[in-house]
């Protein structure tokens, strides 16, 4: 049974909103995306800036409205909840952002943010809410004394595990990660990464995994879905990601890549040319056409469909073989 | 092979209590007061301030005269040791009367200030949380009240009720609530879009409480600085309603008032239009000067 499913949500923003807007021109953000997320998984999304990554991710927990399509969440549509269900529905589903600054209320300390979400949905007393917090403290690797800090006074990477302390406050199932350890040093992003994975094991969450960043996704998700211009054109099997994936933007993603070992640098270069469409007017056909070394007619007028070409592997692409 | 001579390096003992190299940590509040402590001009307006509520509050009551204690023997003195400031034309004691003054004119500035505070902050949060088509009409409303002649509506006011206090109060509130929502409104779009505000709706926290508990104290900085900017405003603009006989009724005095019966008698006896320009002026500077400072303090990226 799938813990999250996506049926082909929509997202558009109007463009040039205000007073003077041209009609009816629009950002399609997310356009037609369909996924499905087992209990106790991670999947992994990854795509480059602007493919529509984040505003999936902000449409899941419900920070954006969608113009389409449905969100299920244990089998339940939470697509249009409002007022007191969204509320509930809070409590299950959180998220972790890139910016750990910008996420922590610059005026209040560690406890009061950590404890917020305690506060607001009445868990406990005053006292079993503190002493949960130095336990959250605790579990993302913080010491409990730090309760009565601020946010400035912490590392990226601290912060990031603050963030972390109060998505758990509330005991969720999903956690959608959005491109938690991007803004960190690498050393920092191995420890959050850890962090992440133990806690997954420890109270069997799922994580929707959002980052642009392949080494990092491949690493702790079991799928990873390659999204390109609003669509997902591959979703893959993390372990065979590097052998077995065939869409071609996947394929260049991979190649870009850094390789540490010299010997083996320009190995398999894909060159992908040219900045991504604009999203206000993408391609006919198939989206990664203009920029594809293997487009051929089809591609121009066909919009691919999404394909099982083996056991828990998708692809959108005229050109691969099955 | 030895390739440093070991007598060169002794091992070095950790202490147990290494020396600590981070700052002590402060608030926003303790950092904004050490910024605002060395602004001279604003520690000296914050000084000024403070002895004018002292006296304000004070120099009445210890006065040997009352503010309305007519004396028609000793009309329109100069500066003596009997009256330091002089009498007016009814032989009022012009300092007790000044003193007096102060207490009218700063509370008709701290009161508009908390009128505009109350109107303005809340009116401006909404706006700006809300946004889109709602911020319009709020933001349109606005400026519509920004472009009537301010005058023109206190008169009519002072119409409908009687003149006094009270209605200084309403019309001055009226005017200077607009300044403070525009500028609230700026602050709340631009932090609401923040993570933080994202994060906390996610955590379930209701509207109300995202903007009084989260937007709000992140944009205390520029209010506080609204506020105090709007006190010395409210005061010449009480002082220029009493030049025009829209100011509060005798006997009793605002600086305004005063300084209105002064100018009558200019050339006889100047003292009796000085001593309450004088306050009115120390004021308003004392006010700005302050005002500057804590934008300074409070918003360093406002710094010039």
């Amino acid at each position: 049974m799938s813990l999250l499913k996506v049926t082909d949500l929509v997202k558009h923003y109007p463009a040039g909103a205000g007073f003077f807007a041209r009609g009816k021109e629009k950002v399609r953000a997310v356009d037609g995306v369909s996924f499905s997320l087992a209990a106790g998984e991670t999947l992994g999304l990854v795509g480059e800036s602007g493919c529509g990554k984040s505003t999936l991710g902000r449409l899941i927990v419900r920070l954006e409205e969608p113009t389409a399509g449905r969100i299920f969440f244990n089998n339940l549509d939470i697509t249009a909840l409002s007022g007191k269900k969204l509320r509930e529905l809070r409590q299950k589903i959180q998220i972790i952002f890139q910016d750990s600054y910008s996420s922590l209320n610059p005026r209040r300390t560690v406890g009061s943010i950590i404890g917020e979400p305690l506060a607001n949905f009445r868990i406990g007393t005053r006292k079993e809410q503190r002493r949960r917090v130095q336990e959250l403290l605790e579990i993302v690797g913080l010491k409990p004394e730090h309760v009565s800090r601020y946010p400035h006074e912490f590392s990226g990477g601290q912060r990031q595990r603050i963030n972390i302390a109060r998505a758990l406050a509330l005991h969720p199932q999903l956690i959608v990660c959005d491109e938690p350890v991007s803004s960190l040093d690498v050393s920092i992003q191995a420890q959050i990464l850890n962090l992440l994975r133990n806690l997954k094991t420890q109270f069997g969450l799922s994580y929707l995994f959002i980052s642009h960043d392949l080494a990092a996704v491949s690493y702790i998700s079991e799928r990873v879905a390659v999204m390109y211009l609003g669509k997902i054109v591959e979703v893959i099997r993390s372990q065979d990601l590097v052998q077995k994936a065939r869409h071609p933007y996947t394929r260049a993603l991979l190649a870009a890549v850094p390789v540490a070992d010299p010997r083996r640098r320009g190995e398999r270069k894909v060159i992908v040319k040219g900045e991504p469409p604009d999203p206000l007017n993408p391609p006919a056909g198939c989206r990664f056409h203009p920029r594809c070394p293997a487009a051929a007619e089809k591609c121009r007028t066909e919009e691919p469909p999404l394909e099982t070409v083996a056991d828990g592997h998708v692809v959108a692409c005229h050109y691969v073989k099955i | 092979m030895q390739v440093v001579p070991q007598l060169d390096f002794e091992p070095v003992t950790r202490k147990a209590n290494p020396e600590k190299i981070i700052r002590p940590s402060t608030t926003y509040w303790q950092d904004a007061w050490r910024r605002l402590k060395k602004h001279r001009l604003a520690m000296a307006g914050l000084v000024i301030i403070s002895f004018l509520l002292v006296t304000a509050a004070v120099g009445p009551v210890l006065s040997p005269y009352s503010y309305s204690d007519q004396s028609l023997m000793e009309t329109n003195q100069p500066p003596s040791a009997k009256h330091w400031f002089g009498t007016d034309n009814l032989g009022r004691d012009l300092l007790t009367r000044v003193l007096y003054g102060a207490r009218i004119s700063l509370a008709i500035g701290f009161v508009t200030s908390l009128i505009s505070l109350g109107i303005g902050v809340t009116y401006g949060a909404v706006a700006g949380f809300f946004g889109g088509r709602v911020d319009n009409v709020m933001m349109r409303i606005v400026d519509i009240l920004y472009g009537l002649p301010f005058v023109l509506y206190v008169i009519l006011l002072m119409v409908i009720l009687e003149p006094g206090l009270k209605t200084i109060f309403i019309a001055l509130g009226i005017v200077y609530w607009l300044n403070m929502a525009r500028i609230v409104r700026g602050e709340i779009l631009s932090l609401k879009e923040r993570e933080f505000i994202l994060a906390a709706r996610v955590t379930g926290v209701g509207t109300g409480r995202i903007i009084w508990r989260h937007l709000v104290p992140n944009a205390m900085g520029p209010i506080i600085v609204t506020m105090t900017l709007v006190i010395p405003e409210a005061i010449f603009t009480e002082a220029f309603l009493s030049y025009l006989g829209l100011g509060v009724s005798a006997p009793v005095a605002s600086w305004g008032v005063l300084a209105s019966e002064g100018y009558q008698a200019i050339r006889s006896y100047p003292w009796q239009l000085f001593f309450p320009a004088l306050f009115i002026s120390v004021t308003m500077l004392a006010f700005n000067f302050l005002g500057d400072g804590l934008r300074d303090a409070l918003d360093p990226r406002m710094r010039k």
